[in-house]
């Protein structure tokens, strides 16, 4: 048992070792188009890799993890304005990201960063992810009409475990139960799944709405499948011995006072 | 249920009979004695060796059934209790069909970072539901940080800073993100298992309803005349490992898959599906797993597809009221 241990824990040890240069194909970058009715080119070290990238559009930027983007800007399509300049960014070299292309609290336009949450969800759960990248006041959310995030600032999120089911949302202003910015919407909360969902657009502007990606993959096995909770019958043989034995006892009770009267 | 005796676990028959053997062989024993000292007269004397025999023999009948009296009774007791907690336990899961999703956590917590909202989440996003139990589902975790990348830097805008080598996006590109709530699947549509036949163990036509997990995150088991299929995992026929479980034994009522182990490689599993359609499977493997070591990927929602029929085994823990083993037939599609 004890060298099991030791051979499981070498493993690990190299596991861990091996893990590292590996790193890069465990990453998951999306880079998504989060300002609604802007068309932009997205720029590195001055050339443009995407064009007319437009809102909603999603690239898959994993391949560069932990690679650095240098001179990294957003312009409005097919000009030379420069809506976002990013300068130099590195991508994270492992982990689950989303960059999002969206508007600051001011309506600016800004790049978001967010780690998604990718752990394992229990048996029978899902996830959801709200994140705040509209240009638009803190806000609660409401998950079936109660505060499930409240006094959310622009640029920020958080998610939380639920069972798997569907969930009426709606975004209001942080501290107001009206007007509703967004939704009510029902929201499909997945089995293993995280659903993230963006604010995105501006209150003032009148774009607010959302965006959404889904991470699947996260489900784990049920803790146990207990399927009985009384031992099985041994298909009447059980029952055959306590007769046996119940007609053997029986004949002892009879046969020895018999005996024994026999006897006297 | 109408012959009380024959639930009682097997150990405690078992030392029922080695008594009554015992004191038969003992009786039968002191009768030879009885006969010896018979030969010659003291005739009292044998009468009174007698007389305490069948005492004897009397005291230890009535202390036996005085003990299966009250192991019966004790059991009665518990198949009552039983039954209040699956009478609960159905209410609380007709409860929670569509409602269950409700988040109610309570106060508005101060977020002004990322980080508050990590600290706050525990306490104040809690779901109450049965499904969603204490554990760490309420979090609001805290790797969701967000920030601006950088600072701008003028320099790296020039056109002359070249692009960095081996930076291809040519083949960078996804569906787009999903704007708006519309299109967002609700259901899951596609036909679903309704009944299950495995001539070889006599299960002839067992309705099959889905079910997902209890509040403990074990697997929803139906009651004993049921399979039950876990509606999470894949639609039987489909990508990766459906799982199809049923009872080996249940409040003293034998389960479908009573004689799930006695199934053998090669017999046939029949699928029915609601739209009258069904799937044919060949048994490809009986395994017993130690239950804490039950495989997760019999659960894998990816891979070949893959029917696993899963029951209990191995030895009954009378105290614990449950096997220490799973029985589970992997099938595959013919």
């Amino acid at each position: 048992m004890r060298r099991l241990l030791a051979a499981l824990a070498a493993l690990a040890v190299a596991a861990l070792v091996f893990a590292t240069p590996a790193q890069a194909q465990d990453a998951r970058i999306h880079l998504i188009h989060g300002i609604p009715d802007v068309d932009v080119d997205v720029a590195v070290g001055g050339s443009n890799v995407f064009e007319g990238f437009s809102f909603g559009d999603t690239q898959d930027l994993s391949s560069f993890a932990g690679a650095t983007l240098e001179g990294l800007q957003v312009k409005a399509a097919g000009t030379d304005t420069v809506a976002i300049d990013a300068g130099d960014v590195t991508l994270p070299a492992s982990g689950n990201y989303t960059v999002i292309a969206h508007l600051d609290a001011d309506g600016n336009p800004t790049l978001g960063v967010f780690e998604n949450n990718v752990s394992s969800t229990a048996a029978g759960q899902g996830r959801l992810t709200v994140r705040h990248t509209a240009a638009a006041p803190a806000v609660d959310i409401l998950a079936n009409g109660d505060v499930a995030f409240g006094d959310v600032p622009n640029g920020a999120g958080a998610d939380v475990d639920l069972p798997a089911g569907t969930i009426s949302a709606s975004v209001v202003p942080a501290g107001a139960s009206e007007p509703v910015v967004i939704g009510p919407a029902d929201l499909p909360i997945t089995e293993g799944a995280n659903l993230i969902v963006y604010a995105v657009g501006s209150l003032d502007g009148g774009s607010l709405t959302v965006l959404t990606e889904s991470i699947e993959g996260l489900a784990s096995a049920p803790a146990a499948v207990n399927t009985g909770n009384t031992p099985v019958q041994d298909n009447g043989l059980g029952l055959v011995a306590v007769a046996g034995i119940a007609a053997v006892a029986m004949a002892a009770f009879v046969a020895v006072p018999v005996a024994a009267r026999a006897r006297r | 249920m109408a012959i009380p005796s024959t639930r009682r676990r097997p150990t405690n028959r078992l030392l029922l009979a080695f008594t009554f053997f015992g004191v038969i062989v003992s009786a039968t024993r002191a009768r030879a004695d009885v006969d010896e000292v018979a030969a010659e007269p003291p005739k009292r004397r044998s009468r009174k060796r007698s007389l305490v025999l069948i005492a004897l023999v009397g005291l230890i009948a009535a202390a036996c059934a005085s003990t299966v009296a009250s192991s019966s009774v004790a059991e009665a007791g518990s198949v009552t209790e039983r039954a209040a907690q699956a009478l609960h336990a159905a209410a609380e899961s007709e409860a929670t069909p569509d409602d269950s999703a409700a988040v109610t956590s309570a106060e508005p917590q101060a977020a002004s970072s990322s980080e508050d909202v990590a600290e706050d989440g525990p306490e104040s996003s809690t779901s109450p539901q049965s499904e969603a139990p204490e554990s760490s589902s309420g979090s609001l975790v805290d790797n969701d940080s967000a920030g601006s990348v950088q600072e701008p830097d003028e320099g790296s805008a020039s056109a002359d800073s070249p692009s960095e080598p081996g930076l291809d996006f040519s083949d960078t590109g996804l569906p787009p993100a999903q704007v708006g709530f519309d299109d967002l699947a609700l259901d899951h549509d596609g036909r679903r298992p309704v009944s299950l036949a495995i001539e070889a163990i006599d299960v002839v036509d067992a309705a099959v309803i889905a079910v997902g997990v209890n509040p403990d995150q074990t697997f929803e088991v139906p009651p004993a005349d049921e399979v039950g299929w876990y509606r999470f995992g894949p639609t039987p026929g489909d990508e990766g490992s459906a799982v199809l479980a049923a009872h080996i034994a249940f409040d003293g009522v034998d389960g479908v898959f009573r004689h799930l182990a006695d199934a053998e490689v090669g017999s046939v599993v029949v699928v029915g599906f609601d739209d009258g359609t069904s799937q044919r499977y060949r048994i490809e493997s009986i395994t017993d797993y130690v239950k804490e070591e039950l495989p997760d990927e019999l659960f894998a929602r990816t891979g070949d597809a893959q029917l696993a029929l899963i029951t209990c085994g191995g030895s009954f823990n009378p105290e614990l009221r449950s096997y220490d083993s799973n029985t589970v037939a992997v099938a595959v599609p013919i």
